[in-house]
C-alpha cells in the first residue's frame, strides 16, 4: 500500500524524538472553511488600505537659499532651533546668572568641547520663552578664557558681587575673575586653592556659597578600572552577557573653602558612601526650596536622582509630573541649578544632545524627592538645524506636501522630523519634531548590551533610510543602529508625528538580518524589486532583495568590477578594534544621472574602502570629508561598482570631524546643474553643499 | 528508491544550483497540484520562516506569503513539514507543521501569488478532544483573573515567545479554561524574540523567545498590565487597556534603574507583588542573586539591593562553574513568585528552576545537590522577616505526596492560584517544557 494513501484515515506524525500516531477522527478541525476563507478576505482586504488623512495645511514662509559648505539654518520663528554650537560635540552649562533685563530665566556660561572644533566658551543671553516654556537664547557670544582646554569641570558662580569661573580637579581649585567688558575670565587664577581628600577623578561639582564659605559637593567614580582586558576582536561580555569590566559607581565628596583665607577648611570627605546604583557619574547640583534641601545627581546615561541632605547615602529616584521617569533623552554631561535668590529648585542639563529646563512643579514623592515639569528644550534664535548628534539625514518629501523635508536619525536614538515650511529651492525648516510609534517617540537604543560597553546605553546612533517599503504611497523607515538589526517602521499615513507601527525586524530566512553596527542601510527599487545593501558580518558590502514585508533574499556581496569585494575597515591591530567596523552611512542614488543606482558612502576618517590595506580614507592619512561615491558600472542594470573616489569641495578637502558622515542626495536649493547633496555630521549639523562645488578625487 | 527491495536504485542528484534555499532548513515535503498541473516543493526552518520552490526550477525559492506581502511565519519552530495526500484528487497542497509547539494545518487557497508561490491561509491548530491544557512549551503561567469577570484566568508565556490567554469560563473551584487566545499588543501579535543576539547564539536567539511574563496592576489604573522578560534579558512592561479583545496591551517598555536599562539573567520570570501601595520585584541581577527593585514611575525601578538569608548571605541560583557543562547561559531561567505559601501574612519567594539550578549557593544548594534524579525542580523560601524587609530561611524543595515527579529537565515555573479547593491554603500550577499545567493542591505538597 502506498504509504501516502494511508494518511487520509492516519496521520503519522514524526516528531524529533518519538512517532504519534493521530487518528482523523480525534483531530478537531477549525470552523468551517468557508467561514475562514470570508475572515481572511476581509483581513488582506483591510491590510490593503491604507487611507491618509487629509494632509494638513501649513502656512508657507519664505526661505532662505542653502548656502554651499555651510550646515543648514533654520529659517521659522526667527531661526528658532535647538542650542548647539559650532562643529562641537558636546555642550556642558557651566553655569547662569540672571541679567538686569529677565528674571524669568537666566544667561547661561556654556562649555563647547569636542568633534571638529576647538574648545570654546560662549555666554547666551536669555531672549524670551515660547509658549511651551522653552527658553529662547541670542547668539553666543564666545568668551575667552586660559584655562587648560580639555577641562571640563567649570563652574561659573557668583561671588560677592563678582563672577568666577571655578575650574577644579582633585588637587586644586581655581577661581578665574569675569570681565563684562572684555568678555573673558581672567588670563590667571585670582584664588588657587590646594584641596585633599578627593580620592578619585571628578565628574562634576556644585558651589554653594554661604556667607564667607564656599560649600562643595563633588561626584566622583570609584576608581575602578571601566573596560576589561580584552583583545580587539573579543567581547566586552561573558557568555551570559554579562559585562566583563567594571561600572564605575558614584562617589560624593563635600569640603569647604574660607574665603576669606581661600584656604580649603577641612580635607574632603565621602558624604555618600559609595551610591551603588548611579553608575556613570556625571553631574551634581544644589536643590533647594523652602525648608527642603539636598542634591541632585546625574549620571551620564540620563538617570537623575535626589538625595536628601539629611540621609545623603540614600538615593531617591526623580519623576515628572506624568508619572513617568525622568529620562534625560541624550548623553548627559551637566547639571546646573538656577539660583533665584535662595530657591535652587530648577535645573538645566547639556552634554551630548540638546540641553533641556527641568521645572519643579512644587511637589514632592513620598519619598521626597522633587518633582519635575516635562522638561523643555534649551533653544536659540537664528541658529542651525539641529536634533542631537551624528545625524543621519533624508531628504524627503515626508509629509506628502510636494516640498522636501529632512527625516534624520540622532545618536540619541530618536528620529527627527523638519518640515519644510518654504520651498525647495529656499526652504524654510523650523524646529525638529520627534517621530512616534503608538503614541512613544521612537527611541533606538541598544541598552546595556552595546558594543563600547553599558556606559554606552544612552546612545542609539540610529540610521534611518527613509523607503516606501510596502509601496502604498507612503514613505517608510528601515534603519539600523547600535543594536545592529535592521527593523522597519511602517508608515500608517494617518499622522505627520505620531505615523509608526511598532518595528518589525527585517529578517533573512526567519533569521534576523545581521551584519555590523551603526550602518544605515541603502534602499532602491530597480524594475519591480526592492534592493537592501548593508555591511555583512565581514563588514563587506551585501545585498538584499525584498522578500516578504519583512523577509528578504541574500543576493551575495556586492563587488567591485574586477569581482573584488568591498569591504569598509582598516586592519585590526593596536588602536584598532572590531567596534570601528561597519559605521558607515549608505545610500543608493543615481549621482550621475545614467539611470543606475550609484552609491553615496559616508565613513569615519579610520574606515578604509575597498579593502583592509590601501583603502579610504584611512590610507590618505589627511583629514578630508570622508564621503565617498562608488560609481555603478553594471552593464546590466544589476550591482557593480567602480572604486570609491572621495568627495571634495571646491576641489579641497574639508574636514567635519572624525566621526562617520551621512550623505544624502538631494534636490533642495538650485538643482538645475545637478542633485545637490547634504551631509550628516558629528555636531548634528546638515551641510549643504551645491553639486557644483563638488569634485571627486580619484585614488585608483 | 524500490518499495519491492527496499533498496536505493539511483544515486542523488542536486537538483536546485543554489544551496541557499533557506536559511537552517528543517521541514520539507512535496506539493503537489494536480488541477494546476504544478509541482514543487516545500521548506520550513528552525526559525520559522517558509519557503516554496517550484519543481520545473527549484532552484528558485520564493516565501510563502498570506497574499498581502507578509511572508507567513510559523507560531513556532519548524522541525517537520508534512502535506497531506488527498485520496480523491491526488493533491498535496494542504501540510501540517511541527516543532517545539503545537502541530499546524495550513489549508492551501487555491490561488498563487505574483511569484508563483502557493497561497495558504493562516494556520490553523490541529485540537484534539479531552486534551490537557496546552501552552506550547515551557509555559510560564500566571493565574489571574485577566478579563475581569470575577472569575481566575491563566495567563502564559511559553518559547516561542508569545502569550496566551486562557478564558475560565465556569468557577474558581471548578474552572473550564478554554483555547488559547494570544494576546496582541498595538494590533500585532505579541512575539518576543532576542534573535541573532542570545546567549545561546542566533540558531537558539532565532527561533526562540522564551517569554515569562508576570501579571499585575502596574500602573495602578485597575487594569492588569503584564511585567515580563525573556531571552533577551531585559525586563519589560505591557499596559492593559482594557479593551476587552485579544489586543489588549500597549507598546513593549524597557524597565530602566537610573537611566539605563535593567539588565540581568535572561529567561527569569520577574516576582511582582504590592507593598503599602508600592509595587515591588524580584529579578536576578548580574551576580544570578536574587534582586529586589521597587517601581518609582512606569518605566523605572529603584535598587532595593539584593535579597538576603537568615545568615546574611545573598541567594545565587547557578552551580559551580566547574560542574556547569554549558555555557553561562544555564544561569538565569529562574521563574519568580512571591506568595504568602504559609499564610502567615508574610510574603514568601517560590521558585521554579531546572536541575541545574542552585540555591541558595553553588556548593549545596537546591535542587541541584538535592539528588541525582530529575525531580520535582520548585522550592519555597519563607520569609522570615517582614514584607517591608524580607529575609529568607534557607530554601525547601516541594515534593508531592512524597513522591518523585519528573517535569522535565527545562525550568519548571510556579505560580500560586486559588483554583480548586482553597481550604488548605493556595495551590499551586506549575507550567512545565511540555506545555502543560500541572495543577498541585496545598495539602499534597509537602518538603
Amino acid at each position: 500500500m502506498d504509504i501516502m494513501d494511508n494518511i487520509a484515515s492516519k496521520i503519522i506524525i514524526f516528531l524529533s524524538s518519538a512517532a504519534i500516531a493521530v487518528s482523523c477522527e480525534d483531530i478537531v478541525m477549525q470552523p468551517d472553511r468557508q467561514d475562514y476563507e470570508e475572515t481572511v478576505d476581509e483581513i488582506i482586504e483591510d491590510e490593503e488600505k491604507v487611507i491618509p488623512e487629509p494632509r494638513k495645511e501649513y502656512p508657507k514662509v519664505d526661505g532662505i537659499a542653502p548656502v554651499s559648505g555651510e550646515p543648514l539654518a533654520a529659517v521659522l520663528d526667527g531661526g528658532l532651533t535647538p542650542l548647539s554650537f559650532g562643529q562641537s560635540l558636546r555642550t556642558y552649562i557651566a553655569g547662569c546668572r540672571f541679567s538686569e533685563t529677565s528674571d524669568e530665566c537666566p544667561d547661561l556660561f556654556c562649555l563647547s568641547v569636542g568633534g571638529a572644533a576647538e574648545t570654546a566658551f560662549y555666554l547666551c543671553s536669555y531672549l524670551h520663552s515660547t509658549e511651551d516654556g522653552s527658553p529662547v537664547y541670542g547668539e553666543p557670544v564666545p568668551v575667552a578664557f586660559h584655562w587648560d582646554a580639555d577641562e571640563t569641570n567649570v563652574r561659573v558662580i557668583g561671588l560677592d558681587g563678582k563672577l568666577y569661573a571655578v575650574v577644579l580637579n582633585r588637587d586644586r581649585a581655581d577661581f578665574y575673575t569675569w570681565s563684562e567688558t572684555e568678555k573673558a575670565f581672567s588670563q590667571s587664577p585670582e584664588h588657587s586653592v590646594a584641596l585633599s581628600g578627593i580620592d578619585y577623578s571628578v565628574f562634576g561639582f556644585e558651589v554653594g556659597v554661604s556667607g564667607n564659605e564656599a560649600a562643595f559637593t563633588v561626584v566622583c567614580d570609584d576608581g575602578s578600572v571601566y573596560l576589561p582586558d580584552v583583545g580587539a576582536e573579543e567581547t566586552l561580555y561573558d557568555s551570559a552577557n554579562i559585562f566583563l569590566g567594571n561600572l564605575p559607581y558614584t562617589r560624593m565628596y563635600a569640603f569647604t573653602i574660607d574665603l576669606g583665607t581661600w584656604e580649603q577648611k577641612e580635607s574632603a570627605a565621602p558624604v555618600s558612601g559609595e551610591i551603588e546604583t548611579l553608575v556613570g557619574p556625571s553631574g551634581v547640583a544644589d536643590f533647594r526650596s523652602g525648608n527642603v534641601s539636598g542634591h541632585i545627581v546625574a549620571n551620564c546615561l540620563g538617570g537623575i536622582c535626589y538625595i536628601d541632605g539629611t540621609t545623603p547615602s540614600v538615593l531617591s529616584g526623580m519623576v515628572l509630573s506624568s508619572g513617568e521617569s525622568i529620562d534625560n533623552r541624550c548623553w548627559l554631561g551637566n547639571l546646573v541649578s538656577v539660583d533665584r535668590g535662595g530657591e535652587c529648585a530648577d535645573f538645566f542639563t547639556s552634554g551630548e544632545g540638546i540641553s533641556y529646563l527641568y521645572r519643579f512643579s512644587g511637589n514632592f514623592t513620598a519619598s521626597g524627592a522633587p518633582v519635575y515639569e516635562t522638561p523643555v528644550p534649551v533653544m536659540m534664535s537664528s541658529g542651525d538645524l539641529f536634533a542631537g548628534t551624528f545625524s543621519v539625514p533624508n531628504v524627503v518629501d515626508w509629509d506628502l506636501d510636494n516640498v522636501l523635508d529632512i527625516v534624520a536619525g540622532t545618536s540619541d536614538g530618536r528620529i527627527a522630523f523638519f518640515r519644510n515650511y518654504g520651498t525647495n529651492e529656499a526652504p524654510a525648516f523650523g524646529a525638529p519634531q520627534y517621530l512616534k510609534a503608538n503614541g512613544r517617540e521612537v527611541c533606538v537604543r541598544s541598552g546595556y548590551y552595546e558594543l563600547n560597553g553599558p556606559m554606552n546605553a544612552a546612545y542609539g546612533y540610529v540610521s534611518p533610510v527613509v523607503f516606501d517599503w510596502n509601496q502604498d504611497g507612503v514613505p517608510d523607515i528601515l534603519y539600523s543602529s547600535n543594536a545592529t538589526r535592521i527593523e522597519l517602521l511602517l508608515n500608517n499615513g494617518r499622522d505627520d508625528i505620531d505615523c509608526l507601527k511598532a518595528a518589525k525586524v527585517i529578517r533573512l530566512d526567519g533569521l534576523d538580518l545581521w551584519g555590523r553596527w551603526k550602518v544605515r542601510p541603502a534602499v532602491t527599487k530597480a524594475g519591480e524589486d526592492i534592493y537592501i545593501a548593508i555591511l555583512d558580518e565581514d563588514d563587506a558590502l551585501h545585498l538584499y532583495k525584498k522578500g516578504s514585508l519583512t523577509n528578504v533574499k541574500n543576493c551575495g556581496k556586492i563587488q567591485l568590477g574586477d569581482g573584488m569585494y568591498i569591504t569598509g575597515h582598516r586592519p585590526l591591530g593596536p588602536g584598532a578594534s572590531a567596534t570601528e567596523q561597519g559605521d558607515a552611512k549608505l545610500q543608493f542614488a543615481d549621482w550621475d544621472g545614467d539611470g543606475d543606482p550609484d552609491l553615496l558612502v559616508g565613513v569615519t576618517e579610520v574606515a578604509s574602502w575597498p579593502s583592509e590595506l590601501d583603502g579610504i580614507p584611512y590610507s590618505l592619512g589627511t583629514r578630508n570629508m570622508q564621503v565617498m561615491i562608488l560609481e555603478n558600472i553594471s552593464d546590466d542594470g544589476g550591482f557593480v561598482f567602480d572604486y570609491p573616489r572621495l568627495f571634495q569641495f571646491h576641489q579641497g578637502d574639508i574636514w567635519l570631524g572624525p566621526g562617520a558622515k551621512a550623505p544624502a542626495m538631494c534636490e533642495l536649493g538650485d538643482s538645475k546643474r545637478g542633485t545637490n547633496m547634504v551631509v550628516g555630521a558629528d555636531d548634528g549639523k546638515f551641510y549643504f553643499f551645491a553639486r557644483h562645488d563638488l569634485s571627486e578625487k580619484r585614488i585608483w | 528508491m524500490s518499495t519491492k527491495d527496499w533498496t536505493q536504485q539511483s544515486q542523488p542528484e542536486q537538483i536546485a544550483e543554489s544551496t541557499e534555499l533557506i536559511y537552517m532548513p528543517q521541514g520539507f515535503t512535496y506539493f503537489e497540484d494536480k488541477a494546476a498541473g504544478k509541482k514543487g516543493y516545500l521548506f520550513g526552518n528552525k526559525f520559522k520562516s517558509m519557503k516554496f520552490a517550484s519543481a520545473d526550477n527549484p532552484s528558485i525559492v520564493e516565501f510563502l506569503t498570506d497574499g498581502a506581502g507578509e511572508s507567513l511565519t510559523n507560531p513556532c519552530l519548524i522541525n517537520r513539514m508534512m502535506t497531506i495526500h488527498n485520496p480523491k484528487t491526488g493533491d498535496r497542497t494542504d501540510f501540517i507543521t511541527s516543532g517545539e509547539g503545537a502541530f499546524y494545518l495550513y489549508r492551501f487557497t487555491g490561488s498563487y501569488d505574483e511569484n508563483g508561490a502557493p497561497l495558504y491561509y493562516p494556520p490553523e491548530d490541529f485540537l484534539a478532544k479531552n486534551s490537557p491544557l496546552y501552552g506550547g512549551s515551557l509555559v510560564v503561567p500566571t493565574v489571574v483573573d485577566w478579563d475581569s469577570d470575577g472569575v481566575l484566568d491563566i495567563i502564559s508565556g511559553n518559547s516561542e515567545g508569545r502569550i496566551a490567554f486562557f478564558k475560565n469560563y465556569a468557577t474558581n473551584a471548578s474552572p473550564a479554561f478554554g483555547e488559547a487566545e494570544y494576546l496582541m499588543s498595538c494590533g500585532e501579535e505579541v512575539q518576543f524574540c532576542a534573535g541573532y543576539f542570545e546567549v545561546q547564539g542566533p540558531d537558539d536567539g532565532g527561533a526562540w523567545g522564551y517569554v515569562c511574563p508576570n501579571v499585575i496592576d502596574w500602573d495602578g489604573d485597575g487594569i492588569l498590565d503584564i511585567v515580563t522578560s525573556s531571552n533577551s534579558t531585559r525586563v519589560e512592561v505591557m499596559l492593559g487597556t482594557g479593551s476587552g479583545t485579544a489586543d489588549c496591551l500597549g507598546p513593549r517598555m524597557t524597565i530602566t534603574l537610573n537611566g539605563g536599562e535593567l539588565w540581568g539573567m535572561w529567561r527569569v520570570r520577574p516576582a511582582v507583588t504590592e507593598i503599602d501601595g508600592e509595587i515591588y520585584m524580584a529579578f536576578m541581577d548580574t551576580e544570578d542573586a536574587l534582586h529586589l527593585y521597587k517601581k518609582t514611575s512606569l518605566t523605572s525601578v529603584e535598587d532595593c539591593g539584593q535579597l538576603r538569608m537568615t545568615d546574611g548571605n545573598i541567594m545565587t541560583g547557578h552551580r559551580a562553574i566547574e560542574e556547569a557543562t554549558s555555557t553561562l547561559g544555564e544561569r538565569g531561567r529562574a521563574k519568580l513568585e512571591f506568595a504568602d505559601w504559609d499564610g502567615d501574612g508574610v510574603i514568601d519567594l517560590i521558585i521554579g528552576t531546572s536541575k541545574q539550578g542552585s540555591f541558595p549557593n553553588p556548593d549545596y544548594g537546591l535542587p541541584y545537590h538535592a539528588s541525582g534524579i530529575r525531580s520535582f525542580n520548585v522550592i519555597y523560601l519563607r520569609n522570615a522577616g517582614t514584607n517591608e524587609n524580607m529575609v529568607f530561611e534557607y530554601p525547601k524543595q516541594f515534593k508531592f505526596l512524597d513522591r518523585q515527579v519528573n517535569l522535565g529537565s527545562h525550568a519548571q515555573s510556579p505560580c500560586i492560584c486559588n483554583l480548586g479547593d482553597t481550604s488548605f491554603g493556595p495551590n499551586l500550577l506549575v507550567g512545565c517544557e511540555s506545555g502543560r499545567f500541572y495543577f498541585y493542591s496545598h495539602k499534597d505538597l509537602h518538603f
